[in-house]
């Protein structure tokens, strides 16, 4: 005890001289992006790229009391409303809270704000403004309303006198989430069918009490209320994270823009789904519900598939949004989108068009920017034309924007300074500047008098005057469409879904999700008569929650009324008891009869969620359609379970006399149900064909054959390499270490990737035979090329086997290792980044194949989509930050890029991206074989999230200089 | 857990002991029943910090009485992955600092020390020996007749996970410690001193972290919190006592009436010179049946305990009632009941409001609110409650849309609460109440602020809340902190502006 004593004292002293050694002072701060010297508009303005055609002037500064703008809305009169923060990120203990609302206006028309009016202040962070209609509640004829956003709160701030001074200020709604500040209440606009649309973001957990009862939206997602009737609907989205913008097209369809990444058609997600108890355990709030949209919607990797995206050719950040339309602009650039580059510092231009794969959808084709910069302090977030065309765009101003990345103490944030800058093409004059209050027309008829075309005009018009309820008389077909989405009459929607045009069909979809009717699910699943596309399918996914309360009662009529297929496509986006024995009624009565796709999807859904008999009637209708069959074996391998009776009789008969496709399917049953009978009739098979060779010999293994009887195929090279890759699968699973040994073998004679893939995954599973296989290699290296196939496609699928990856590295030649995090190690590769790095050469390495970085990461379009695109990771993220990600890619790990590893209880693991957790089942998408695979609860031994599927040690095929210049190429990316 | 493998505490080296190994085996045994039992649903607050105990030493000792507890098996290696230490200190002479003054130190196979404290540069200090790492955080008054309570919380289980040092419940430093278990050969948690003359108390080893309600919970216990007096009900005497801190708990209602100010306007001019308290644990939307709160809030009891309620008013019902309507009211009944009797576990001194009627077309529903405010009164009879009544008609406009509040109908339903004291109905005064608002403002922003995500939620890893220059340090908690002595000076103008109005009624 004594000795213990002195150790510990001798240590407490090493402690005494260490622990308070490191004064913060020395380290260098994280930033993101150093600030500019000269503050000045003069300077900034100097930084500005502007397209040909264009220029821009200071409309207003920091000198006109608008620091840091969140947000600009126009008035009819031609006015600028500027909703400025001091506040943000976070309201600071015995500071003065007085954010502001300033009215700024151009009185000489000289492009130049000259007065100004101070319409409120005293608020805190308030992040999204929009004037009110002219009925909400000001009897002057000059005063107006105009709704905030500010923490929980949604106001309506009156001016009753029309002095421009706030009189009266009222909530409207409470209840809005805080968690994260710009995530919060934030841009206003006003629908085409009257509603007021507010957005929030990620961390957002709103509960707001409304006369019509208290509406929900956790997490990501927009409002729509509807001042009139008090209604509020709330639409969660999953992606986009968090969406800071919101545009009408001309034929009112809704092009939604978002701060963490993408371009949004929110059509689709306007279906407002339930709340359901939170079944995933990894989840944030373990505590709460979420809504019932399908998990892969929160995916980023997902993104290009899950029905909302609106293609571009990269996935940048934005913030604020609105469309050209107006003579101002040139003929060739009406109806474009122009959008806030926040984090790139600059402002992009976009043209709509369809989109070829999703025709219900549209894909935005990327013009030249109309401003770039090399200021980083440039942060365009709110974009707005103006009464006379020109283009006005509310400037942060800022050299830190991310939230996340730095400090909210930061003392480079920049609370003193903020822009507006105007945009005009060169050369326009007499563009008329509309103000609406000359005109004097109550109901503003005749305002279109002097011709030329005016979103602004339009949008004003709409703004004082609003529509409770859709407009009628649209005939364009868009605008029909448009049309179609607010119908409450389920027998137009029902003709609806059956219109030429996909967007129609979508848009019937969404109608038929907002009406209170048992029949409603009826008639929105009449699109799946049609062709669809993934927008339709998730608009209809989604109804199929939205409407469940309505079609989940007994005696369930409607469901017993619908067609096999619509009831197919039900079941497999709900699966409740209640359909299931549906399922299984129509199975039994008319699983003959009906298309061999439906039956197929009806047995899915029946065997995987139902009782065991249901594999018995699966079976039999599986005796003609042998991809039931394969569907049956594939669930009752996954389900374990008894044999149902009788189903060994029609095993073994079609082993004797079945077809090809029956044999192997019978070969799978026999093997996951230990069918002791069907030995000699499964032993049989082994000289086969092809098909049936290889599941004979699984079969085989399961059903206790020695390894020995087949373990030879795994080395012939005579055998095809679904019969070797079956035999190998075989071995693996009774003895992994021959398994790992054989397949070292044979690793020099595999000369493409997917067999490669085909290969390795049967190992990766199992620890046993990736030591196995290492040995093998070390005691015979294979051949560089091999190692390197091996290589690329253990990095391409986001494996990083660290066992595996030192065995083909050190055939390859290592060339560097993985240090322990260091904060000195990376500051001092940052500093040779800076000194000596070469981004030309780093762009090569990150295109080596070896190197493995563009088989997940995009840049510049090119690339795959498992992990983050990189165009502008250069302008977020500080050089400490990337060398971490590089390196040690589970340090930071962005939302959306989060691994789980399943261990099963047969002792495989598996890495890859969740898609689904549901009904006791768990989808995931495994990135070595690119397959989803299903997982009941049963198996499952344990479930984590793995971090980044980002693979260590990738910098082992790079030298130190190679690093350096890696680094240096992704720094330099969007700048 | 074989009984003789328990810890206790080890004679012979250290001769004095505060407790008896029989003492310890029988909380020990506490210790296993609670855990057999912990797949039950319904677990107390206070259980819940007895789950994933190894080691604990109650009560409180000298610091130089260098004692040691001994770890659970004695022959083999006591293996922690998450683990948490936590215990309660004083320092009562100055340090002496040849020797280095550390209060307890975890030992491990290597003979080093885990844990310490400096006290030459006054902070605390933490090193897991063999890491690399090294983490520090200031106290500012290291020799105190007070005491301060002390948690290291290292959790690894995930990639995302942090360990951090927590300081009176306020969690100053943060990091990510590397997985693998700790080794704890020696067996011993070894509260040790050179020549620090002070006190520790309440030592505890967990194998697990904690959360920051089970901290919170941790860092009240005795000695760090006095013990509570007894608390009069109401029905023994109605009026409101000297330094009362009523809580308000209730809707998007209950938020109005708050934040409009009257009712309390109106009852510290009715108690004057009484320095009574107002704090705000309303929450928009919230029921009887539903309290949703942010990660790592705590239960409602806690929150009333953390706001050191004396007396509790509660207002719900109208939202209850528009939800379940008629057929609800057995339901409202139960929820009202649970609700109550959390309270009354902190104070036996409760206020339950009769709901404000609807408007408009809501209206309808009025005769179904009656049926809810009946029960609301039975319930207030049965607690020995007080009972705010509805006695004038409602103000025109006292809603938005027949069921929102405006700022009159805020103002009536909280003088409603006041006059359960006062007899005034004229509107408080304007910079009273204003005064009042803006204290209320502050309160808001300690008590619930924005960014919660990166306060207490899931993204306290990002460098939102962290120091720009040294990440481990988190100035957010802390920061917070600074908010309690700004209430406290506004409650001084408040009690001042009382004081110009002569304490009369305004």
């Amino acid at each position: 005890m004594k000795k213990v004593l002195m150790s510990f004292s001798s240590f407490w002293l090493c402690f005494i001289s260490l622990s308070f050694a490191q004064q913060p002072a020395t380290k260098k701060g994280i930033s993101v992006g150093e600030p500019p010297t000269d503050h000045s508009p003069e300077a900034e303005l100097k930084s500005f790229k502007i397209l040909d055609g264009f220029e821009v002037n200071l409309f207003a500064s920091e000198a006109d009391g608008i620091p840091n703008p969140i947000a600009i809305r126009w008035d009819e009169r031609g006015r600028l409303w500027v909703l400025q923060t001091s506040d943000y990120p976070q309201a600071q203990p015995g500071a003065v809270s007085d954010d502001k609302i300033i009215i700024l206006e151009d009185t000489d028309h000289d492009g130049r704000a000259d007065k100004r009016t101070l319409f409120a202040g005293g608020l805190s962070q308030p992040m999204g403004m929009e004037l009110a209609p002219r009925d909400a509640g000001v009897k002057s004829p000059n005063g107006h309303s105009v709704y905030v956003g500010e923490g929980e709160k949604l106001w309506l701030m009156h001016d009753d006198d029309g002095d421009d001074h706030v009189d009266r200020r009222e909530v409207v709604l409470r209840g809005f989430g805080t968690g994260d500040t710009h995530q919060c209440l934030n841009s206003f606009i006003w629908a085409p069918d009257g509603a007021l649309v507010m957005h929030q973001g990620l961390h957002c957990y709103s509960r707001v009490t409304t006369a019509l009862g208290t509406k929900t939206l956790y997490g990501a997602g927009f409002w729509h209320y509807y001042p009139k009737s008090g209604r509020l609907n709330p639409y969660p989205t999953g992606m986009p994270l968090n969406a800071w913008g919101t545009a009408f097209t001309k034929e009112g369809q809704p092009i939604m823009v978002a701060g963490a990444a993408g371009m949004f058609w929110a059509r689709p997600m306007e279906v407002s789904t339930s709340l359901i108890e939170n079944a995933d355990e990894n989840r944030e709030r373990k505590d709460t519900q979420v809504h019932a949209i399908p998990h892969f919607l929160l995916e980023r990797f997902q993104l290009p598939y899950s029905g909302q995206i609106i293609k571009t050719d990269g996935l940048r950040k934005f913030c604020g949004i609105d469309i050209v339309g107006n003579g101002h602009w040139p003929e060739s650039m009406q109806e474009e989108i122009i959008s806030g580059g926040f984090f790139e510092n600059a402002v992009y231009r976009y043209k709509l068009g369809p989109d070829k794969e999703f025709p219900s959808g549209m894909q935005a084709l990327e013009q030249p920017p109309l401003i770039t910069s090399d200021n980083v302090a440039f942060r365009p977030i709110d974009i707005r034309f103006g009464p006379e065309g020109a283009l006005y765009i509310a400037d942060w101003y800022d050299p830190i924007i991310g939230h996340y990345q730095a400090s909210f103490r930061h003392p480079n944030r920049d609370a003193k300074h903020g822009r507006i800058w105007r945009v005009v093409a060169k050369g326009q004059t007499n563009i008329p500047r509309y103000n609406i209050s000359e005109f004097q027309v109550p109901g503003m008829k005749g305002v279109r008098a002097r011709g030329q075309p005016s979103r602004w005009l339009d949008y004003q018009v709409h703004r004082m005057k609003l529509p409770e309820q859709q407009e009628s008389g649209w005939t364009e077909e868009n605008g029909h469409a448009w049309y179609v989405h607010g119908l409450g009459d389920l027998r137009e929607i029902e003709k609806a879904t059956d219109d030429d045009s996909p967007l129609v069909r979508l848009e019937a979809v969404v109608a038929a999700a907002k009406v209170q009717s048992p029949e409603a699910i009826k008639v929105a699943l009449k699109v799946l008569d049609k062709p669809m596309d993934s927008f339709i399918e998730r608009a209809l996914w989604l109804a199929v929650h939205a409407t469940a309360p309505q079609w989940k009662k007994p005696p369930f009529e409607i469901l017993n009324s619908l067609p096999p297929k619509h009831l197919a496509f039900l079941v497999e986006k709900e699966g409740s008891a209640e359909l299931l024995g549906v399922v299984r009624t129509m199975l039994a009565t008319q699983g003959e009869s009906m298309s061999a796709e439906t039956r197929r999807g009806l047995v899915a859904a029946l065997v995987r969620k139902g009782e065991p008999l249901d594999m018995l009637l699966a079976l039999k209708l599986g005796i003609k359609d042998p991809a039931v069959l394969q569907e049956v074996a594939t669930v009752a391998t996954q389900r374990g379970g008894k044999v149902p009776e009788g189903a060994e009789a029609l095993v073994l008969g079609m082993l004797q006399s079945g077809t090809e496709a029956q044999k192997a399917a019978a070969c799978a049953l026999a093997g996951t149900w230990r069918l002791k009978s069907a030995v000699e009739g499964v032993r049989g098979l082994l000289k086969a064909n092809e098909g049936t060779r290889a599941a004979a010999s699984t079969a085989l293994s399961r059903l206790g054959e020695p390894v020995g009887s087949f373990a030879p195929w795994v080395g012939d090279a005579k055998q095809p390499w679904s019969v070797r890759v079956a035999a190998l699968n075989a071995v693996a699973e009774k003895k992994p270490g021959l398994a790992g040994q054989l397949a070292g073998a044979a690793l020099a004679s595999i000369a493409d990737m997917d067999t490669m893939r085909a290969w390795l995954t049967p190992l990766l599973a199992r620890d046993a035979a990736v030591a196995a296989l290492a040995q093998a290699l070390d005691a015979q290296p294979c051949s560089a090329e091999a190692a390197k196939l091996a290589m690329t496609t253990l990095t391409a699928a986001g494996r990083g086997d660290a066992v595996l990856t030192t065995a083909f590295g050190k055939i390859l030649g290592v060339k560097n290792t993985v240090p322990a995090y260091d904060a000195a190690w990376v500051a001092a590769l940052a500093a040779e980044v800076a000194s000596s790095g070469s981004a030309v050469k780093g762009k090569a390495v990150f295109n080596a194949p070896l190197s493995g970085c563009t088989a997940c990461h995009k840049v510049g379009g090119q690339g795959g989509i498992v992990g983050p695109e990189l165009d502008a990771v250069g302008r977020g993220v500080p050089v400490e930050l990337l060398i971490e990600a590089v390196i040690w890619p589970n340090r930071q790990i962005k939302e959306g890029y989060v691994a789980t590893t399943l261990t099963l209880k047969d002792g495989r693991h598996l890495q890859g991206y969740k898609v689904s957790e549901a009904g006791g089942e768990l989808q995931l998408r495994d990135l070595l074989s690119g397959q989803v695979s299903r997982f009941v609860s049963a198996q499952i031994q344990e479930k984590q999230e793995a971090g980044s599927l980002m693979p260590e040690g990738l910098i082992m095929n790079m030298t130190r200089e190679q690093l350096r210049d890696l680094i240096a190429y992704l720094a330099g990316l969007g700048r | 857990m074989h009984p003789d493998e328990q810890n206790e505490l080890q004679e012979g080296a250290h001769p004095a002991c505060f407790f008896g190994s029989m003492f310890l085996r029988l909380l020990l045994g506490i210790h296993l029943m609670l855990l057999g039992s912990a797949r039950a649903q319904v677990i107390s607050d206070s259980s819940d910090i007895e789950k994933g105990l190894v080691a604990k030493w109650d009560g409180v000792m000298s610091l130089d009485a260098g004692k040691a507890l001994k770890l659970p098996n004695p022959t083999q290696p006591t293996k922690l992955e998450d683990f948490a230490v936590t215990f309660a200190f004083r320092v009562e002479a100055p340090p002496d600092i040849e020797h280095g003054n550390h209060i307890l130190a975890l030992i491990n196979e290597g003979q080093s020390a885990l844990l310490g404290w400096d006290l030459g540069t006054t902070g605390i200090g933490i090193t897991l020996q063999g890491r690399g790492l090294m983490h520090s955080v200031p106290i500012s008054q290291p020799v105190s007749a007070h005491w301060q309570h002390v948690v290291l919380n290292v959790k690894r289980d995930s990639k995302q996970a942090l360990s951090g040092i927590w300081l009176n419940g306020i969690e100053l430093n943060s990091w990510r410690e590397p997985p693998g278990p700790l080794v704890l050969a020696q067996a011993l948690f070894d509260p040790n001193s050179r020549g620090l003359g002070g006190q520790i108390a309440n030592l505890r080893l967990y194998n697990r972290a904690l959360t920051r309600p089970e901290i919170l919970e941790l860092a009240t216990l005795p000695p760090l919190a006095a013990s509570k007096p007894v608390l009069p009900p109401f029905a023994t005497n109605k009026d409101l006592m000297t330094n009362e801190v009523i809580a308000i708990l209730g809707g998007t209602e209950a938020v109005a009436v708050v934040e409009d100010g009257s009712m309390e306007a109106l009852l510290v001019a009715h108690f004057p010179g009484s320095r009574l308290k107002l704090r705000d644990l309303t929450w928009e939307a919230e029921t009887v049946f539903r309290q949703d709160r942010p990660m790592n809030f705590g239960s409602m009891k806690q929150q009333l305990e953390r706001s050191k309620a004396t007396a509790v008013v509660l207002i719900f019902g109208r939202q209850e009632c528009l939800e379940r309507g008629e057929s609800g009211l057995a339901e409202f009944k139960a929820a009202l009941q649970k609700l109550v009797s959390t309270c009354t576990e902190v104070t036996p001194r409760v206020v339950l409001v009769q709901p404000l009627a609807f408007e408009g077309e809501l209206a309808q529903h009025n005769a179904a609110l009656q049926k809810y405010a009946a029960v609301i009164a039975e319930e207030a009879k049965a607690h020995g409650a007080l009972f705010a009544t509805q006695n004038i008609p409602l103000h025109p406009g006292s809603t938005r849309d027949g069921l929102n509040l405006t700022s009159t109908g805020a103002a009536q339903l909280g003088t409603s609460v006041a006059q359960l004291w006062s007899s005034v109905v004229k509107a408080p005064d304007a910079r009273l109440k204003s005064l009042i608002q803006q204290k209320n403002a502050m309160w808001h922003r300690y008590w619930r602020p924005a960014n919660w995500a990166f306060l207490h939620g899931d993204r306290t890893a990002q460098p939102s809340s962290r120091n720009h220059v040294d990440p481990a340090q988190r100035w957010f908690p802390s920061e917070l902190e600074q908010y309690l002595p700004l209430i406290e000076a506004k409650e001084s103008e408040i009690a001042q502006r009382v004081n110009e109005l002569g304490g009369k009624l305004p």
